[in-house]
């Protein structure tokens, strides 16, 4: 009997989901101290929302984490569950929505399934996943807000323009990063509202909409995000001042200010694509146990990067397709900032990237090996990502192993870490 | 225009019209919610037409408890010292940090160094001006850049954990719009090129409105000198009118 076809893909995107969910969420709570940037992160959310004190570690970054990680804390209970949960619901939900995301963009099942897979299954992204940096809640605003800016651009319902904004809002007030995000969907809405050609009136109208939306809507959320901060008696002078040292404080870091980071490679953005990184940082504040807190790339799909971006160029130009000049440009606006920023950029900083190389990566790979001959190798290959993931699975879990049986048996894992 | 258009444009007019009024309102709520949460003086006098309140101690810690006392928040505090404390603050914030975390009391840990940063954790003070001596200003900036200060000409700023501290020179004091706490250490008043007569006068040009003002005696201090008390005690003077 033959399998109707989108029954079939809908049993694949649950076990993808599953997948997802299962590697983010599995033995998340066995180290039962804070650790990595937890350490900061879990004070900061006390002190910010009961104190409106931002933190010696944490003031020049916006603190939208630390709003999530208090009502976490007060939800789930003050325990690994309560400080990791929101992040590995993001990482689940990130998966979920680069599907859609890549299903809406390129009307294909199949690659969304194929990207939405190795998404599930990237070790950067499921060791995000798993503590709390801020790149994983901006990675799952991006691709909700771009997923939102599509269904703007196709129907031109505000609702879903002023959704995104909303959703850009809280991007920025996780990390600035997401800024970069703005600026790529206030281009693609402003191309796509002048392309559709109506009357100059209400493209003018569109304009001032998109940029009401786009811009001043975050803005308004980032606001917000303060609001804590306010009730110490701050005013809006006081504000600017602040945003002003954030900037500046972010433009002066150096490599000395993330001791135990040096040796991932700092401000070699260059390189997370040419030589994926297989390190990991041996956490401190466990006793009696030794954690490492993964930062492994998969090389199988992370080297396909710029061959991919390459071909879908390639076809942008010769097919003059929307959705492809969308996939590169994304890629592009996220990338190219963070090769030039000013301070230490470090791996994880790489998955505002992900999403959109490796929507390119199951494009091509689609597109490459889409005959039936050449079906095997495409699955040979996905099968391999698997077996490599699955093989390197227990170090992602960042599993508290007990000091003696580290030092007898696993004492040679140090050459891979910091 | 085809039926269509009109309602996509009205319909982007409600909208937008719908952003711009969340925006303002939030722009209303954060200024009032800032400024309504500060503790403002019911009376506070202008420096040089009337006298403010003057507490005397003999520790600079014991401030931070003048100023709990008297359920201060949100203030803005003009502190005149040799000395900006900035890496005691770093450590006490490390301390409080996780102290408060982990249930620990911290009352006891309020020393002379720190005790401006407790009362920026307690929510006293939001903003703070330090003046420091010039002889102290012309070499600080090094120090004060390691520590992400940054040279706006004429003073420094930086940030300690969300709260503005700005480091300058009496001359470098310029207007305040809200009535501020002062806060005087003797080791200010001891540095040589300190008169206090011009620091009155500074704080009267610029018509610097008060409630409390504070005087740190800091007693066995090493860089408290008879003189720098007998100035400060001139000061005194000067603020009563005598």
């Amino acid at each position: 009997m033959r399998l109707n076809p989108s029954f079939k893909e809908g049993h694949l995107l649950i076990a993808i989901l599953f997948i997802a969910l299962l590697t983010r969420v599995m033995f998340v709570a066995s180290v039962r101290y804070p650790f990595f940037d937890e350490v900061h992160h879990i004070p900061s959310a006390y002190n910010y929302i009961e104190k409106g004190f931002l933190g010696k570690h944490t003031w020049y970054h916006p603190n939208m984490k630390h709003i999530v990680m208090y009502y976490s804390i007060k939800f789930f209970g003050d325990n690994p569950i309560g400080w990791r949960m929101p992040w590995v619901l993001s990482g689940f939900t990130s998966v979920t929505f680069l599907y859609l995301l890549t299903h809406k963009l390129l009307g294909s099942k199949r690659v969304a399934l194929i990207a939405s897979f190795l998404f599930a299954i990237d070790p950067l992204h499921i060791s995000q996943s798993r503590i709390n940096p801020d790149e994983t809640m901006t990675v799952l605003t991006t691709v909700i807000s771009l997923y939102l800016a599509l269904h703007y651009i196709s129907e031109f319902n505000p609702i879903y323009l002023i959704l995104t904004g909303l959703v850009l809002g809280i991007g920025v007030s996780v990390k600035w990063y997401a800024v970069f995000t703005i600026i790529t969907i206030f281009a693609i809405c402003s191309f796509m509202s002048v392309k559709k050609g109506e009357n100059l009136p209400l493209i003018i109208n569109r304009g001032i909409f998109i940029f009401l939306s786009l811009v001043v809507l975050p803005i308004t959320v980032y606001l917000l995000s303060y609001y804590p901060w306010f009730g110490e008696g701050h005013s809006l002078k006081e504000f600017i001042w602040l945003q002003t040292d954030m900037y500046k404080c972010l433009q002066s870091m150096n490599a000395s200010d993330f001791s135990s980071m040096t040796k991932l490679n700092a401000s070699k953005a260059y390189l997370w694509f040419i030589i994926p990184l297989m390190k990991g940082v041996k956490e401190s504040n466990v006793p009696q146990f030794v954690v490492v807190v993964p930062f492994i790339c998969n090389p199988l799909v992370w080297l396909l990067t710029f061959p991919s971006i390459g071909y879908v160029i390639y076809k942008c130009m010769t097919e003059r397709a929307i959705s492809l000049f969308i996939i590169a440009g994304a890629f592009f606006m996220q990338y190219a900032p963070l090769l030039f920023v000013k301070r230490p950029v470090f791996i994880h900083s790489a998955m505002s990237v992900l999403p959109f190389s490796i929507i390119a990566i199951a494009y091509t790979l689609v597109q490459l090996f889409d005959s039936p001959k050449k079906a095997v190798l495409l699955k040979s290959y996905l099968l391999l990502n698997l077996i490599f993931v699955v093989l390197i699975m227990p170090l992602l879990l960042s599993y508290p192993i007990p000091e003696g049986f580290y030092n007898n048996y696993l004492r040679w894992l140090d050459m891979f870490l910091s | 225009m085809t039926y269509k258009c009109e309602a996509l444009l009205k319909q982007n007019i409600f909208y937008s019209l719908f952003i711009c009024i969340f925006f303002f309102l939030t722009l209303l709520a954060v200024s009032y919610h800032g400024k309504n949460s500060r503790s403002l003086p019911l009376q506070s006098v202008v420096i040089g037409v009337g006298v403010p309140e003057i507490v005397i101690v003999d520790h600079q810690k014991e401030v931070y408890h003048v100023w709990k006392e008297r359920r201060m928040h949100g203030r803005a505090v003009v502190h005149f010292d040799i000395a900006m404390d900035t890496k005691a603050f770093k450590e006490a914030e490390l301390k409080i940090a996780y102290g408060v975390y982990i249930g620990l009391e911290r009352e006891d840990r309020i020393d002379n160094d720190n005790f401006m940063f407790y009362s920026m954790w307690d929510g006293i003070i939001r903003r703070i001006i330090g003046v420091v001596p010039e002889r102290i200003y012309l070499t600080a900036g090094e120090d004060l850049i390691k520590f992400r200060y940054y040279d706006y000409g004429g003073y420094y700023r930086g940030s300690f954990a969300g709260i503005p501290k700005i480091v300058t020179i009496l001359k470098g004091l310029s207007t305040i719009e809200e009535p501020v706490l002062l806060d005087f250490d003797a080791k200010f008043f001891s540095d040589p090129g300190i008169v206090p007569k011009a620091v009155f006068d500074r704080l009267k040009i610029l018509n610097i409105k008060t409630d409390l003002v504070t005087f740190s005696l800091s007693r066995e201090e090493k860089d408290v000198s008879p003189d720098g008390v007998e100035k400060m005690k001139e000061f005194i003077g000067l603020l009563k009118g005598i």
